[in-house]
């Protein structure tokens, strides 16, 4: 009978727990409805023009070379960041966890950039891959080639660039999450490794890796949301450009819906967007928990 | 003794997470020296030969860019954001924790729901829903969809799950109510949960750009991240400014990095490992 | 049970009160962008004058350049909003056509004759905006630069092969000294630095209904061609970052408006420099601008219009005009009558700017132009980045924009 009071219904369990319905229904279940809904309406903002135009923002979606461009580089900047980041980050707390001095103060160092503002790191690192600046000079230093007009105004290196700069910035969050699952796996299994004659590979495939799966679902799930959903970095650093090269999906939906106001347009946008993070992270999800390994 | 001699010697491993540690702090260290350097090379590198201290760059910034009002905006929203979150929050999770009603499961389902839901879908019906409240480029609406949090929900439950329930019990057969209960018993009990989540909160809050930017119109409801992203696009601010600007926006998240570092990082870990 | 009604009955009070503002004795709303500190003093001013004169009230709201365009849509959407506005000259067309604006064209026909600049404010031949501040852009040359490359020092350009021949001789005079301060593909920015060069070429963003944009004919093409010329012959980068290039003397030649000069003379500069009017085509031709120009519009939903209306006529009235040009730092006061005093020192740069806004432009008046101005860029973009020859490139843009511009003139 522990910890739990088996009372009747009391008034005040529904109002402790309110403020989070009140949240549920109006922040979050609303905004999802209504964003459903206005997908198939060309509701314009400005004229108040507003009628059901069935499926037809969806099909103009798919032949706008624009969203086309967007979508694909979100799951380039997806699938181009995850398994840097990700490998980062289990090496890192690999290496972290296995007796580090000064362990506490490396951890925070590393996971530092993850709690300064995206918008402080996305204004160093424009000045940072500036033409002449310290990047180019880094690069230029060990003699491989850039574009000499700045990363961030050459079709090519933009999205790479800010993708660099991403992995940087996010490897030390999750490093903080796989030391958290190495701190759980019990010293008794290594041990008994020892003893039978493992080495070191032997005992990160057989022990470590296997031990981090969970947490590695987690995190892949976390930052494919995270990743697909871009625009900080975009909107500081290249507003999209050049080329459409920097485009994702929700600086087009901001484009759209709140600067030209094609509210119906946009909202459309957002809902593929929607149903692409849940179709990848669902995959994610199957892929990991079939692959035993 | 086995496990020291295969891995890398000692003083080699310093050298290592040391570098490593360098390529992490670098950039913040290059922002904090532009940010107080008198010249600035027009590629936007530091002149070490001939680099002196100024704080023109931030005292500028006050009397040119009005950067007063963000900072201030700032400062009220996540504070209220995180009072309203550790308030909220805390009640949310004693119920979900240690009630028995219909539908709790329900609830329950809700805040794990909404946790994955990713927020920078709703852009546009969150910016009309504003409106039509009458609450657009207002603190209400940088304030009133952030004051209960899932995470912190999920958070607050998971850890008032774990405590003992016998001082309730006893407190309740003495007929306190369950507000009571709340706020003398269950709060000064969740002080290691709190602290972990006031710090979560107002961090992300502090930080937080797209909604913010999304919300308000005026110069006058700019959060400081607003502001800054805004700044760059003046004609009249230079780099040094903006460099300085950063650093105001990042100095508190660090203060309180380098304070709560412990925390912050332990409440990551062990939230992870609850989830 | 009444507690839980108790909250919900409080928080929909929480919202009611946000949502209705109490309107007492009525005020004349007025939503304008100036909020720094030298201007805004003037701002209240003028307002103070204009309530003294006429027993209305005023009350100002702030608008901002990044998102003002958002709230003012908002506001006149919901059919309230503030009685007059303070537009961006490229958005009155798009308002007006939305039919949210009220037609001045009766009550402030008088004004035509006194004030420069109607044509953003006039659509379809009705009159919704007043220009209230107009400015420029002009060509900045590094002097300094010019004498190393060779040229005498009263040399000046005039035409646009003046204007190349000197970049490129000024942009191989070092590994970091350039020519041109081109700028890149920067939104909403780099239309403004293509047109001018296709004005100067006799081109005409529409055909006469405009159906049609005329990019693809030989006034697009030679203007598209040259202005590539001149970004090989220079740097490539963003505006602001160009002019920081220029400041340092590091660039010969940049396209900009009156706040360079004011950032110039506060710093002490290692070179010398002047401005001269944009070159033209051909010896003895015209080299048109672009201007960028602030109108002032009144609601249609306004409750006192005629008040309103008083209210523009003040605000452009010759001394205000004064009040707010010196204050702006303006060289181009938007009244023919206002009386222009600057120190001797500016005289010079000044008169180059009033000289200028005589040959300037705006942009072109059309309700869809974002959309007409995101194919523009887009399509110079292309060419930039020599994805598409410059023909490709116009010929793209006027098949895009086409659907969008029979859209609009069938209405």
């Amino acid at each position: 009978m522990r910890g739990v009071s088996v009372g009747r219904f009391r008034s005040s369990d529904l109002l402790m727990l309110s403020p989070w319905l009140v949240t549920l229904l109006l922040f979050w279940l609303f905004p999802i409805i209504a964003s459903l809904v206005l997908s198939f309406t060309d509701y314009q903002l400005l004229s108040g023009h507003n009628s059901f135009i069935g499926v037809d923002n969806f099909i103009a979606l798919f032949s706008d070379p624009t969203f086309v461009r967007a979508v694909l580089n979100t799951l380039v900047f997806t699938v181009g960041t995850l398994p840097f980041t990700i490998i980062f980050a289990i090496v890192l707390a690999i290496f972290v966890n296995r007796n580090l001095p000064f362990k506490t103060f490396f951890q925070s160092v590393y996971f530092f950039p993850s709690i300064v503002s995206l918008v402080v790191v996305a204004l160093i690192y424009s000045t940072l891959y500036a033409r002449g600046g310290y990047i180019q000079m880094l690069l230029s230093a060990v003699g491989l080639a850039y574009p000499p007009e700045g990363f961030l105004f050459s079709e090519n290196t933009a999205l790479p660039a800010i993708m660099a700069m991403d992995v940087w910035m996010s490897t030390g969050y999750y490093m903080l999450l796989f030391v958290a699952a190495l701190q759980s796996i019990p010293q008794e299994l290594y041990d008994a490794a020892s003893l039978e004659g493992a080495g070191a590979w032997h005992r990160l495939k057989a022990i470590t890796l296997p031990h981090l799966k969970p947490m590695l679902l987690f995190v892949l799930v976390l930052n494919t949301i995270k990743s697909f959903q871009i625009f900080v970095e975009v909107f500081v650093m290249t507003k999209g450009g050049p080329l459409n090269s920097t485009m994702t999906i929700v600086y087009f939906v901001y484009e759209e819906g709140l600067h030209k106001f094609n509210i119906g347009y946009g909202a459309a946008a957002a809902n593929i967007l929607f149903l692409l993070i849940a179709l990848i992270a669902w995959v994610e999800m199957k892929l990991v928990q079939e692959r035993q390994i | 003794m086995t496990r020291h001699s295969k891995s890398p010697a000692r003083p080699l491993r310093l050298v290592i997470a040391a570098s490593v540690a360098f390529i992490f702090l670098a950039p913040f260290i290059y922002l904090l020296l532009g940010s107080l350097a008198k010249n600035f090379n027009l590629a936007g590198t530091l002149d070490l030969a001939s680099y002196s201290f100024t704080l023109a760059n931030y005292t500028s910034l006050f009397s040119q860019a009005g950067l007063y009002r963000p900072v201030v905006n700032s400062i009220i929203v996540a504070l209220v954001v995180t009072v309203g979150n550790v308030i909220f929050c805390t009640l949310c999770g004693y119920v979900l924790a240690r009630r028995r009603f219909r539908g709790k499961n329900l609830v329950m389902l809700s805040v794990v729901m909404v946790l994955m839901i990713p927020t920078h879908v709703v852009i546009i019906p969150m910016y009309l829903l504003t409106n039509w409240l009458g609450i657009f480029d207002s603190y209400l609406a940088l304030i009133l969809p952030f004051l209960v949090t899932p995470l912190g929900v999920f958070l607050m439950r998971q850890y008032i799950s774990t405590l003992p329930a016998d001082m309730e019990e006893s407190a309740r057969l003495e007929g306190a109510s369950e507000w009571t209960i709340v706020w003398k018993i269950v709060m000064p009990l969740c002080k290691p949960a709190i602290a972990v989540l006031s710090v979560q909160v107002f961090l992300v809050n502090w930080n937080s750009f797209i909604y913010p930017f999304i919300l308000t119109s005026s110069e006058s409801m700019r959060t400081l991240p607003v502001a800054l992203a805004l700044l760059q696009g003046y004609q009249s601010i230079n780099i040094p400014q903006l460099f300085a600007a950063s650093m105001i926006s990042a100095l508190p998240t660090t203060i309180l990095f380098v304070v709560f570092s412990r925390r912050i990082t332990e409440g990551i870990i062990s939230g992870a490992l609850k989830g | 049970m009444k507690r839980l009604l108790a909250a919900i009955c409080l928080l929909a009070l929480i919202l009611y009160a946000c949502s209705s503002t109490p309107k007492s004795d009525a005020p004349i709303v007025w939503w304008q962008f100036w909020t720094n500190p030298e201007v805004r003093p003037v701002i209240t001013q003028m307002a103070a004058s204009f309530e003294s004169a006429t027993q209305n009230k005023v009350q100002l709201g702030d608008l901002t350049w990044s998102d003002g365009h958002e709230k003012i849509a908002i506001a006149l959407s919901t059919g309230g909003g503030p009685d007059v506005i303070e537009l961006g000259s490229d958005w009155v067309a798009e308002f007006a056509a939305s039919g949210r604006l009220l037609d001045l064209t009766d009550q402030l026909g008088g004004l035509r004759d006194s004030l420069l600049m109607w044509e953003p404010g006039v659509y379809q031949e009705r009159v919704y905006a007043v220009p209230w501040m107009l400015g420029t852009r002009v060509l900045f040359c590094n002097r300094t630069l010019l004498t190393q490359a060779g040229y005498p020092p009263e040399f000046v350009p005039t035409t646009w092969a003046d204007l190349l021949e000197a970049s490129r001789r000024i942009d191989v005079l070092g590994e970091d000294v350039f020519g041109f301060g081109s700028n890149s593909a920067e939104r909403h920015r780099l239309y403004k630095k293509y047109l001018p060069f296709f004005w100067s070429a006799d081109g005409e963003v529409f055909n006469a209904n405009a159906t049609q944009t005329q990019f693809g004919t030989v006034a697009g093409r030679v203007s598209l061609d040259f202005y590539l010329l001149l970004s090989a012959n220079g740097i490539v980068e963003t505006q602001s970052r160009i002019e920081e290039y220029f400041s340092a003397g590091k660039v010969g030649f940049v396209i900009s408006g009156e706040w360079l000069v004011g950032k110039l003379n506060r710093s002490e500069l290692p070179f010398e420099y002047f401005v001269t009017v944009m070159p033209s085509v051909e010896p003895g031709g015209t080299g048109i601008s672009f201007a960028g120009g602030e109108y002032l519009v009144v609601n249609k939903s306004s409750q006192n219009p005629d008040a309103a209306v008083a209210l523009l006529r003040h605000l452009t009235l010759p001394a205000n005009d004064q009040l707010f040009t010196s204050a702006t730092g303006s060289y181009t006061p938007v009244n023919r009558f206002t009386a222009f005093a600057t120190d001797s020192a500016l005289a010079v740069t000044a008169a180059v700017f009033q000289r200028q806004i005589g040959n300037s432009r705006t942009t072109p008046v059309h309700p869809a132009w974002v959309a007409i101005e995101e194919i523009l860029e887009r399509g110079i973009e292309q060419a930039l980045y020599k994805k598409m020859s410059s023909q490709e490139a116009l010929d793209m843009i006027d098949r895009e924009t086409a659907p969008i511009l029979q859209k609009y003139a069938r209405r």
